[in-house]
């Protein structure tokens, strides 16, 4: 018996099989993309930080809408083509569904591009930069390191990943091949040695019992201790023979190596717990000892955010003075005083703003926002003198006096150096930087894959259809039916995606 | 003998099988390894997801030892699967070893054993059959959704073998703790808790394939005559089963993707503001929120307890109808109940979520529909229960499992009624009771189906039976041993007992070691030598019971393979005398199952049928062969399913 109703519909249920397949496909995948739309409105309500706005590039999305409707316009006339039997066309409107979808997948891309080079540091008082990092340099720290020492309790090797292949460890006993195989052997030789230390104790305890025992008992307990003993004995002898370079320090929780020679260490914030001028600790719980050479991050800043600063209530909430913000240690001279300046005009502006209301709605009450805008600005609107390299910069050994010099607007973009011991967060524009730009990536992300999937099988229908259109031209346009309702789907899913993430 | 009849009727498809005759063209590879066929699909199943349950089991003895005899070394030939690395010197289980075992027992047992049996062995081997289809509507993605969930599988088994070892944080992966563990290893990514979610991906996906085609294969592969009143009641179950699968598992596979990104990306989706790992600040930006995680995971995880249940109901209504030679009470009912139970599932989910504080609003809500879902349960259970009524049962191995089921899975339900009220749960989370709860649904529960299935569709697939005394030695170990694993923790779980203890309570010695059974008592007297038993000591108890449904399986896993050789040769092709479609194949039934289109007459449980000349009248045959030409007279006044 063969699986009938793959091409003609079922009388009763008016379907053919591959139809019902693709809307239960369907539903799943509403589902799929409804925790997703339910996830975004759970984060956003519950966000304790001002959600961007319109930080994300508007009319790249909005041609990217465009060109997927079109594409759903195009399938629909590729079915109808075949539905015609007109082969020739259905390839024409095929082609132009397959060339949008990788239009749309091009233009993403730059608009990733974009914000993976854009990055964020939030100061210790929640007053944040945002920008470049210029041509060349590295937000990374940078470490000269002596010694090593490492934790075997919850230590691994993680460390060795940022640690040069030249660098040699050397223990007391000499040279030690540091790696994932030696830190294996070193634990099975605990494990031996604790095992060993284990019977050997049973054995004294028994052997304490015996002394107190009597007759056959305290024979039977004497024996039984001899016979722990000896399987004590050979264990040790086993990590004796087996591992003679580990047979000292088998079961001590940590080692101290020293680095022959002296390693140069470049290594990203997130994998280091703690630093100090001499010291520093890498996740995986292991200590270098040397020399902190630089634990800053330069920046070409592009925007001061102090809308946080101003609403933790740790900080004197909305009273505390702009002017207070540690940015402006950092930032060259005049900004400090543009800012507040402008940050009064807009102030000025909303408390027009606000009186206006209050004489119109007398009875209620103003909507305050949690985060004034005005409190937020883009240097290219900020209006300061050129960052030439002033009395207080150099007092704070920080400030970008050496690009200072360059021509153009360039002012407008000052480099500042901002030490990590300031830091509270630092981040490129990706789903690290808050739950925004993480769901913003997971939806595009997901919704970019269904679009690399849908053109994958409609571009297998454009190549390959001829031989089944030959056969059953009715099989292949259900084919593309089906195809298209996936279509129509993940165009459906970016008409949500563009309000929410774009303009809303 | 209306038996003669159905040889007749099933030799004949025998003979004119149109795929048998070619049979011999298709290599071995992929008659049996890549076959699209969906009873080698189902077998294949079956066998894997039998594999898996040992190896849950396994696990769960290593737990069970470290719970009745904490610091004491493990067995020889428990020991003898674990290397040095997760034990202590002495021998006995580390923290680690039982944490990472517990997650593993639950994410293994349930997504590996329980649903894959359930859903993917019987449903992809009998519903085909049973709606008289010649296969799954789509064989191909059929055998995808088989190979995912083995590759899942295998992702999932091996990482066991990990430098971090498996996931360790709970077979509900609970962030922000999931998010934060094993991080400190060289690679996040070659992590225990890294692979659990990307298998989980590849169970998900597998799931999905399988429930469209499910759910397509039902709508449009009924034969004729095959009206959705007449579809056996298995397969209602498994439809349902297969609706909850569709649409409940996307938003784990959401949460899976996000704690992946968490995890790999550094986002923060369920990491709040401030959270430290020891006493340092992690290097997130934090805003994320742990109770998205917990509604995520339990919008699947409330309709997988009835994925879990409802192919056991589904085989269960099969083996009692055939077993009481009566038509099953109130199918129709069964049938609502079992619609409306599959849409409240949907609307309970936060039940396990009382005590994350979402407020008393959504409490009582939550707990509103949990009672109410309770009713179309009861009608579940009722029916079947009524359905034994007035019937001649035959107490054959697959009746002796259905039976058992009944009062074990009554257990598990009533025993859920204090743990669906807001007050009482608030009490009971956590604890042993809630362990107790859940194991009664599945393990007496829904494992008993299973073997019921595994008894009763035996002959189909195999054309031998199934040794009934070796069935026997199966069964009432199990029981009783059951029993014995599960009851106690109902008393140590109100007593307060904790579900995360590896030591089994010994280090919490007033809860622990309060007693149970007063000194002197006749209790005490015949189980403990007259001394006072603590309700610590019922670990014991439990422990020895797991021990003995160990030894249990032995002679189901002799009986399956042994009864594959030597079995008893069944002398018709519906050796049960059973009334649905796939005791009218040849045995074991060729590819394409049916040699014409079958077509059905009659309700699914016609047993019985006053009037006619034998005590089942099969589906496939029209009224006067099925119930004599008297019997036809009387049957077109009868009132359709009604028993006269």
């Amino acid at each position: 018996m063969e699986i009938p109703y793959t091409v003609t519909a079922r009388s009763d249920t008016g379907l053919w099989n591959a139809k019902i397949g693709i809307w239960l496909f369907l539903a799943s995948e509403v589902m799929l993309f409804g925790g997703l739309f339910s996830s975004y409105i759970f984060l956003r309500l519950g966000a304790d930080y001002p959600w961007p706005n319109g930080e994300l590039n508007v009319p790249l999305g909005f041609v990217n809408t465009v060109i997927l409707i079109l594409s759903s316009v195009f399938v629909v006339m590729a079915w109808a083509s075949l539905k015609m039997r007109q082969y020739g066309s259905y390839l024409k409107w095929m082609t132009a569904v397959v060339l949008c979808a990788l239009v749309f997948l091009v233009n993403k891309g730059f608009e990733y591009y974009a914000k993976f080079e854009h990055k964020t540091v939030v100061l210790k008082d929640r007053s944040v930069l945002a920008g470049h990092i210029p041509r060349g340099e590295s937000a990374e720290i940078r470490f000269r390191a002596k010694y090593a020492t490492v934790d075997f309790a919850t230590g691994n090797h993680r460390f060795l990943r940022f640690i040069d292949n030249d660098a040699r460890f050397f223990s007391e006993k000499g040279e030690v091949k540091m790696g994932r195989a030696w830190f294996q052997r070193h634990r099975k030789a605990s494990q031996l040695q604790a095992r060993a230390d284990y019977l050997g104790g049973e054995a004294s305890r028994l052997e304490g019992e015996a002394e107190a025992a009597h007759g056959t008992a305290a024979e039977d307990l004497r024996k039984h201790a001899e016979a722990l003993r000896r399987e004590s004995r050979a264990l040790a002898a086993e990590v004796k023979e087996s591992y003679p370079d580990l047979e000292d320090f088998a079961g001590s929780s940590s080692m101290r190596f020293e680095l022959r020679p002296e390693a140069e260490i470049s290594v990203p914030r997130k994998e280091v717990t703690a630093w100090g001028d001499n010291e520093l600790t890498f996740r995986d719980a292991t200590l270098l000892e040397g020399l902190l050479e630089s634990a800053v991050v330069k920046l070409e800043v592009d925007e001061i955010d102090l809308r946080e600063y101003f609403s933790r209530s740790e900080h004197g909430g909305a009273e505390r003075d702009a002017a207070g913000a540690g940015i402006f240690r950092h930032l060259p001279m005049g900004v400090r005083e543009a800012f507040v300046h402008h940050r009064e005009a807009g102030q000025a502006e909303f408390e027009a703003k606000r009186a206006a209301w209050e004489r119109k709605n007398p009875e209620k009450a103003f909507p305050e926002p949690a985060y004034p805008a005005y409190d937020k600005v883009y240097l290219d609107a900020l209006h300061f003198e050129g960052g030439g390299s002033s009395k207080e910069e150099e007092k704070h050994g920080v400030g970008g006096g050496a690009d200072a010099g360059e021509p153009g607007g360039e002012h407008h973009h000052p480099v500042v150096t901002i030490p990590y011991e300031d830091i509270r967060f630092f981040s490129s524009y990706t789903p690290k930087k808050n739950t925004y730009y993480a769901i913003y990536f997971t939806l595009t992300g997901l919704h970019a894959l269904h679009v690399l999937g849908g053109a994958l099988v409609l571009s297998f229908f454009l190549f390959f259809g001829k031989s089944l259109y030959r056969k059953n031209p009715e099989h292949l346009a259900n084919r593309v039916e089906v195809g298209g309702l996936f279509w129509h789907f993940v165009d459906l899913v970016w008409i949500f995606l563009f309000p929410i993430l774009y303009l809303m | 003998m209306a038996t003669s009849a159905t040889v007749r009727h099933g030799a004949g498809h025998g003979d004119a099988g149109a795929h048998s005759d070619h049979g011999h063209e298709i290599p071995f590879w992929k008659k049996y390894v890549f076959s699209t066929d969906h009873k080698v699909i189902g077998i294949q199943y079956g066998f894997t997801a039998l594999v898996f349950l040992a190896i849950g089991f396994y696990l769960m003895l290593v737990m069970r030892w470290s719970i009745a005899r904490p610091g004491e070394a493990l067995p020889e030939f428990l020991a003898a699967f674990l290397g040095d690395r997760w034990l202590n010197p002495d021998g006995s289980v580390t923290p680690d070893l039982y944490n990472m075992f517990g997650a593993m027992h639950g994410t293994i047992m349930v997504f590996l054993g329980i649903v894959p049996l359930a859903f993917g062995a019987f449903g992809n081997y009998v519903t085909p059959l049973q709606i008289g289809a010649p296969d799954m509507a789509f064989p191909r993605v059929n055998m995808a959704s088989y190979w995912f969930y083995l590759a899942g599988g295998v992702l999932m088994f091996s990482s066991f073998f990990l430098e971090s070892g498996a996931a360790q944080v709970g077979w509900t992966n609970y962030s922000p703790l999931a998010t934060m563990a094993h991080t400190e290893y060289p690679s996040i990514f070659w992590t225990g808790q890294t692979q659990w979610l990307l298998a989980m991906v590849f169970l998900i996906s597998s799931s999905l394939l399988g429930a469209v085609n499910f759910i397509t294969t039902i709508i449009n592969l009924r034969a004729r005559g095959m009206t959705w009143m007449r579809l056996p009641f298995f397969v209602w179950a498994q439809l349902v089963t297969a609706f909850l699968l569709l649409l409940a598992f996307p938003p784990l596979e959401v949460a899976a993707i996000m704690q992946l990104m968490d995890r790999m990306a550094g986002s923060s989706f369920f990491v709040p503001t401030g959270t430290f790992l020891k006493t340092e600040m992690l290097d997130v930006s934090g805003g994320g929120s742990p109770l998205l995680y917990q509604h995520l995971f339990w919008f699947l995880g409330h309709p997988e307890v009835y994925v879990l249940l409802l192919p056991g109901i589904g085989i269960i209504a099969e083996v009692v109808a055939n077993n009481t030679r009566k038509p099953i009470w109130g199918y129709r009912a069964m049938v609502y109940a079992i619609l409306v139970l599959g849409f409240l599932s949907f609307i309970v989910w936060a039940h396990h979520m009382y005590l994350t504080g979402m407020g008393w609003f959504v409490s009582a809500f939550f707990q509103t529909t949990t009672v109410l879902i309770s009713i179309p349960s009861v009608i579940l259970l009722t029916c079947l229960m009524i359905s034994l009524w007035g019937g001649s049962i035959r107490f054959t191995v697959p009746m002796l499992w259905a039976t058992a089921f009944l009062p074990m899975f009554g257990f598990g339900g009533l025993t859920g009624l204090p743990l669906a009220f807001n007050l009482t749960d608030l009490h009971l989370h956590d604890t042993y009771y809630v362990i107790g709860h859940f194991h009664y649904v599945v393990a007496p529960g829904s494992m008993f189906a299973l073997f019921a299935g595994i008894y009763y569709w035996f002959p189909n697939w195999t054309g031998r039976q199934m040794n009934a005394f070796l069935g026997h030695l199966h069964f009432w170990p199990s029981l009783v041993a059951m029993n014995l694993i599960f009851l106690p923790m109902f008393h140590q779980g109100m007593a307060g007992f904790h579900r995360r203890w590896y030591d089994g309570g010994k280090f919490f010695e007033g809860t622990s070691e309060r007693v149970f059974l007063e000194a002197g008592s006749w209790m005490s007297n015949l189980f403990n030598g007259g001394a006072a038993v603590t309700l610590r000591d019922l670990n014991h108890v439990m422990t020895f019971g797991a021990f003995v449904l160990a030894v249990g399986q032995i002679p189901f896993v002799l009986n399956l393979f042994g009864s594959i050789m030597w079995g008893r040769k069944i002398k018709d092709d519906n050796p049960w005398q059973a009334t649905t479609l796939e005791w009218c194949t040849p045995t074991p039934p060729p590819h394409g199952n049916f040699a014409s289109e079958p077509v059905v007459y009659r309700d699914p449980y016609e047993y019985s049928v006053p009037g006619a000349k034998n005590d089942f009248s099969p589906q496939w045959l029209p009224d006067e062969e099925a119930i004599g030409m008297a019997g036809a007279a009387a049957a077109a006044e009868r009132p359709s399913g009604a028993l006269a």
